[in-house]
């Protein structure tokens, strides 16, 4: 065996469901990173209800994160415990980011109204967003239906380089979002309805 | 500001992640749920000028 093979969870679905994890931090970086393309190449500053999906996608890839980082620091019996909790912090983040990405389908939902921003493949952002937060929630319900299957038994000897790559991006574009709304708010309490500016540019 | 703050405790939250403090990585994800929670429920009742 090889080095690089010894801390990958060996098994066909236990390595899938390592990479399940993977994939969900991914695609949430991926949405953030093309709404950080939509806001800075195309200058559409984002609504309060955009920054609040932002935080709720991160909230939901938090969860896999733990699973990531913990997994292999956690003795056997505690596994499974900590599996429920790494997607139960998943499932209740994505119910409360649809709620706030349904709010804001609905608002633009009366016949005649173009929508907020420009639309991505026929669709708006956060029509979207809605759309994988139901995807991140029946993810995290697939696992937890077969978690006896897909939780290892064995911990990892280390965090693999593949997540490293992608927490250290992950956690790059928390930091971003942070420096950006604190530019985008500047010292006011709330984000207007309709940004127009940076408050501290 | 309060959205910024947001950012930062969720920055916090896979901080304490990353150090394996699955007690307090819990902890901060619950204030963060109810934050972004208050956060929206703000936004819905001003936009409305409802109060719930």
């Amino acid at each position: 065996m090889t080095d690089s093979q010894a801390h990958v969870p060996r098994g066909g679905w236990h390595l899938a469901s390592y990479l399940a994890a993977h994939l969900m931090i991914l695609v949430v970086s991926a949405v953030l990173t093309g709404a950080f393309i939509y806001q800075f190449a195309l200058g559409e500053k984002p609504c309060p209800l955009c920054l609040l999906q932002r935080m709720c996608m991160i909230l939901a890839a938090i969860g896999p994160a733990v699973l990531i980082i913990s997994g292999q620091k956690e003795p056997a019996a505690d596994r499974t415990s900590l599996y429920a909790t790494a997607y139960g912090m998943t499932i209740t983040a994505s119910v409360l980011g649809m709620a706030v990405s349904a709010r804001q389908v609905l608002l633009h939902i009366a016949p005649g109204d173009s929508g907020f921003g420009d639309p991505v493949f026929g669709m708006h952002l956060y029509t979207w967003a809605l759309i994988v937060f139901l995807a991140l929630c029946l993810s995290s319900g697939i696992h937890l239906l077969f978690a006896k299957a897909l939780i290892p038994a064995k911990p990892q000897a280390k965090l693999h380089w593949l997540s490293h790559v992608t927490l250290w991006y992950f956690a790059a574009l928390i930091f971003l979002n942070c420096v950006t709304s604190f530019a985008l708010t500047g010292f006011h309490w709330f984000v207007p309805d309709n940004p127009t500016d940076y408050q501290l540019l | 500001m309060f959205a910024a703050f947001i950012f930062f405790m969720l920055m916090a939250t896979l901080a304490s992640a990353a150090a394996a403090k699955r007690h307090i990585s819990l902890t901060l994800f619950v204030v963060c749920w109810v934050l972004i929670a208050i956060l929206f429920n703000h936004h819905v009742t001003e936009a409305l000028d409802i109060s719930l």
